[in-house]
C-alpha cells in the first residue's frame, strides 16, 4: 500500500494561536506585548532557572553568613578561613547570596515567566478543547500520529460507541462521524503544578512580612520569668523546672550498652522543661509588667509547647547550672555545736539575716563568680557560679562581730574566730535554651507542595486520548491521538477497531522514520 | 448595507476594547509581580540595616526601660529623660574598664547637666548588696545607678561587651553605639553628640 507523505500537526496547544501572538496598536500597548511577550517564552524560563539554579551553586561554596560563628567579624572570618577566595567571596556579597536584590529579583523574573507563560498557553489550549469539532478536516485527520484508512460501513462506526464508552471515553457524534475522548484533564497538569510552584514560591516570599515568621533562642534559667521578644514582649514564659534525665548503660539493652560506655555517663536520654505562660496585662505602679496566666505545660525535644501561632521548643541546656540558694549552719568552734541556720537566696540576698536571741549574721559583701585579683576578692561575671561571701557573726560574746570570707572549699580568717559559717546545703537551677518559632508562612509552602504534585501526577498518569473516526464515499478515516503511552493508545483503540472489523491504527511516524531508513 | 456596516464598526470597536482590556491586564500582572518582588528586596535590604541578633544599634528608637536606683529611691524611665540629650551606660563590677571610666564620669556629671545632657548607668543584674560596696569603694557617684535586677533591659538592647554606652538625642533615637572604655575625649565627643 502506497503511503502518502506525513505531515504531522503540532498539537502541543491544539494549534490555538498563543496570546503572545496577538499585537497591539497603540504604543504602549505595544511596548506591554513585546514584554509580555518576552516573558511568554518557554526559553526565558529555562534561561532564569538555569542562572537561578548556578547562583544557588555559588551560594553554597562557602557557609552563609547566618552559619558562621558569631565570635569574628564576618570579613574576617571569611578571610581567615577560606583566604583570598573568602574574601572575594565576603566582598562579592554572596555571603547573603539568599537574600541579595539580584538573586530574589531572579526568582521574582521566574515568577513572572512561570504566570505569564500559564496564561500564555492554557487559555487558548482550554478554549481549543472545549469547542473541539466533532468532524475534523482531512489536513487534521492526515496530521495526527496515529491512523488507519479503509473501506467500511456506517454501521461499523455506530458499533465503536458502546466498544468506547467502555473504555470510559466520551463520545460524541455528529452527522455518522464519531469522536471519542478521554482524561482531557491531564493535559492541564503542567498548569496546575505551575499554581502549585507559584503559591510556594510566593509563601517563601511572605516570610519577609513583619508578623509571618520568628525565630528565638531563650536561655531560662528555672524560677525566672521572661519576656519573649518575638511576641514583641506581649508574652512572658516561666521555667517552673528543668529535668534532664541519662541514659543508665546498666537498664539499657545490651545492644546499646557498649557504646554507652564508650560514651560516658553522660549521654543524655531526655530533657524537658515545665513552663508556665503569661500574658502582660497591663504595668503594675513599680514598671514591671502585669501578668497573667495564660497556659502550662511542658517542652521536650520533637514535642514543643504550643501557644496561638507560636511554638516552643526544647533546644539545648547550659552544661553548669547555677545556684539558686546556699543554707548555712553557724557553729560555735569551741562546742562544735551549731547555733542556729540560714538559707541565702542567692538572686536576692538579704543584707541582715535574724538568729535567736543575741546573734546575728550580716552580709558584708557577696562575689557570684568569686576571684581574687591584685590580692583582692572579686567577681568575675555577675552569673552565679562560684558564690563567696563576706560575712559578719554577731553573737553575744563578740558584739562587734567576727568577720570571715567563705566560698565553695573556702573558709579566709574564719579559724580564730569562735563562730564560722559551715555550708550545709545548696540549691542549683538548671538553665534551659529553648527555641521560640512561628511560621506562617508554612501552610502556603504545603499546599503549594501538594498542588504542584498533583499537577506532576495528572500530567504523568493521565494521558490525554482521543479517536476519531469519520466516513466518506464507503471509506472510514481513522485518527488517533496521545500525549503520552503511545502503546496504551493502540492497544485500546486496536481493540475496538478489530471487534468492528476496521483496520488497527498505524504509527504514521514510525512508518515515516522507517522509510527513511529504508 | 447601513446596518450590516454598523455592526461591523461595532466588532471593531468591540474588539479594540478587548485588546485594551487585555493589554491593562498584563500590564497589572507584570506590575503585581514586579512590586511584590520589589518589597522583598526592600525587607531584605531594611533587614541587613538592622541587627541580625536584635541589637540596639544607631538608627534604631531606643526601647523603653523603667527601672529603680541602688537605694530604692525612685523609678526612672526612657520618658523622664526625654527632650534632653542622654547618655545610657551600661556597667557591671566585674568590668574593669567600667571602675575607671566612671570617676571621670562623675567629675564631669554636673558641666554635662549644664549643657543638657544627662547620664544614667544601669548596672546589669548584679546583687544591691555587691553594688553598693563597688559604689562605696569608687567613692559614690552623683549621677542614678539603675538596678536592672532581672536583666530585662540588658536583653532588650542586646548587651554583650562591657561597658557600652548609648547616646540618645531627645528624641529618644539611638545616635551611637560606643563600646569600650570612655576617656576625657570621647565623653566630650558623646555630649556633643548627645545635645544635638
Amino acid at each position: 500500500m502506497m503511503q502518502k507523505e506525513f505531515k504531522p500537526i503540532d498539537m502541543r496547544y491544539e494549534e490555538a494561536e498563543l496570546r503572545s501572538n496577538r499585537r497591539s496598536r497603540s504604543s504602549i500597548s505595544r511596548t506591554i506585548d513585546r514584554v509580555w511577550a518576552f516573558f511568554s517564552s518557554v526559553k526565558v524560563g529555562l534561561w532564569l532557572i538555569g542562572l537561578i539554579i548556578l547562583a544557588s551553586g555559588v551560594g553554597t561554596i562557602f557557609p552563609q553568613e547566618m552559619y558562621i560563628p558569631q565570635n569574628l567579624p564576618p570579613a574576617e572570618y571569611y578571610q581567615k578561613e577560606y583566604g583570598s577566595a573568602g574574601l572575594l567571596y565576603y566582598t562579592l556579597g554572596f555571603h547573603r547570596l539568599f537574600e541579595s536584590w539580584w538573586y530574589i529579583g531572579l526568582i521574582t523574573l521566574l515568577l513572572l515567566s512561570i504566570i505569564i507563560v500559564s496564561i500564555d498557553r492554557f487559555f487558548p489550549l482550554y478554549r481549543a478543547l472545549k469547542k473541539q469539532p466533532v468532524i475534523r478536516t482531512k489536513r487534521f485527520m492526515d496530521g495526527q500520529r496515529f491512523g488507519a484508512s479503509a473501506s467500511g460501513s456506517q454501521d461499523q462506526i455506530d458499533g465503536l460507541e458502546p466498544l468506547l464508552k467502555k473504555k470510559g471515553y466520551k463520545v460524541k457524534r455528529k452527522d455518522g462521524a464519531l469522536f471519542a475522548e478521554k482524561q482531557r484533564f491531564g493535559r492541564y497538569g503542567p498548569y496546575i503544578n505551575h499554581i502549585g510552584l507559584v503559591l510556594f514560591f510566593g509563601g517563601a516570599m511572605l516570610r519577609v512580612v513583619p508578623g509571618m515568621h520568628a525565630d528565638e533562642l531563650i536561655w531560662l534559667r528555672e524560677g525566672d520569668t521572661l519576656p519573649i521578644q518575638a511576641t514583641d514582649s506581649q508574652y512572658y514564659l516561666k521555667s517552673d523546672a528543668f529535668n534532664l534525665e541519662f541514659y543508665d548503660p546498666k537498664k539499657e539493652n545490651a545492644k546499646f550498652q557498649e557504646a554507652l560506655e564508650r560514651a560516658g555517663s553522660n549521654v543524655p536520654k531526655n530533657y524537658e522543661t515545665e513552663l508556665r505562660l503569661y500574658e502582660r496585662t497591663g504595668t503594675l505602679e513599680n514598671g514591671k509588667p502585669k501578668l497573667e496566666e495564660v497556659k502550662s505545660g511542658s517542652t521536650e525535644v520533637n514535642h514543643p509547647f504550643t501557644f496561638g501561632d507560636y511554638q516552643v521548643f526544647q533546644e539545648q541546656y547550659a552544661s553548669e547550672p547555677e545556684f539558686i540558694s546556699m543554707s548555712f549552719d553557724i557553729m560555735n568552734q569551741k562546742t562544735g555545736k551549731p547555733v542556729d541556720s540560714i538559707k541565702i537566696d542567692l538572686r536576692d540576698p538579704k543584707q541582715e539575716y535574724d538568729l535567736k536571741e543575741g546573734y546575728k549574721v550580716e552580709l558584708i559583701d557577696f562575689f557570684p563568680d568569686f576571684v581574687v585579683e591584685d590580692g583582692v576578692p572579686n567577681t568575675k561575671s555577675a552569673r552565679l557560679i562560684n558564690p563567696a561571701y563576706v560575712f559578719n557573726i554577731t553573737s553575744p560574746e563578740h558584739p562587734k562581730g567576727e568577720r570571715s570570707l567563705v566560698g565553695i572549699r573556702m573558709n579566709v580568717g574564719g579559724d580564730d574566730n569562735q563562730y564560722a559559717m559551715e555550708f550545709a546545703g545548696t540549691e542549683f537551677a538548671d538553665i534551659s535554651g529553648l527555641r521560640v518559632k512561628k511560621d506562617l508562612t508554612l501552610p502556603f509552602l504545603y499546599v503549594g507542595g501538594i498542588i504542584f504534585m498533583a499537577g506532576l501526577i495528572i500530567g504523568m498518569y493521565w494521558p490525554h486520548r482521543r479517536l476519531w473516526v469519520r466516513s466518506e464515499n464507503g471509506q472510514v478515516e481513522i485518527a488517533g491521538y496521545t500525549n503520552k503511552n503511545a502503546l496504551a493508545l493502540q492497544k485500546e483503540a486496536n481493540h475496538a477497531l478489530t471487534a468492528v472489523g476496521l483496520p488497527e491504527l498505524e504509527d504514521r511516524q514510525k512508518l515515516r522514520e522507517e522509510g527513511e531508513t529504508a | 448595507m447601513d446596518k450590516k456596516k454598523q455592526t461591523t464598526e461595532e466588532r471593531l470597536h468591540k474588539a479594540s476594547d478587548g485588546k485594551k482590556k487585555r493589554s491593562f491586564w498584563r500590564l497589572m500582572i507584570m506590575t503585581m509581580v514586579l512590586f511584590a518582588g520589589a518589597v522583598v528586596i526592600m525587607q531584605f535590604i531594611e533587614q541587613a540595616t538592622r541587627d541580625k541578633n536584635g541589637r540596639v544599634i544607631a538608627g534604631d528608637d531606643a526601647p523603653d526601660f523603667a527601672l529603680v536606683d541602688l537605694y530604692g529611691e525612685k523609678q526612672h524611665t526612657l520618658k523622664d529623660y526625654e527632650g534632653e540629650g542622654l547618655l545610657l551606660n551600661f556597667w557591671g563590677t566585674f568590668c574593669e574598664p567600667c571602675k575607671k571610666e566612671m570617676p571621670l564620669i562623675n567629675k564631669n556629671y554636673g558641666a554635662m547637666k549644664d549643657q543638657g545632657v544627662d547620664f544614667v548607668a544601669v548596672n546589669v543584674g548584679e546583687t544591691p548588696i555587691r553594688v553598693s560596696n563597688f559604689i562605696k569603694d569608687i567613692g559614690g557617684t552623683d549621677y542614678p545607678i539603675l538596678m536592672d535586677t532581672d536583666s530585662s533591659v540588658e536583653k532588650a538592647y542586646g548587651i554583650y561587651n562591657l561597658p557600652v554606652t548609648f547616646v540618645i538625642n531627645k528624641d529618644g533615637e539611638v545616635i551611637e553605639k560606643y563600646e569600650g572604655e570612655i576617656d576625657q575625649a570621647k565623653l566630650d565627643e558623646l555630649i556633643a553628640k548627645a545635645k544635638k
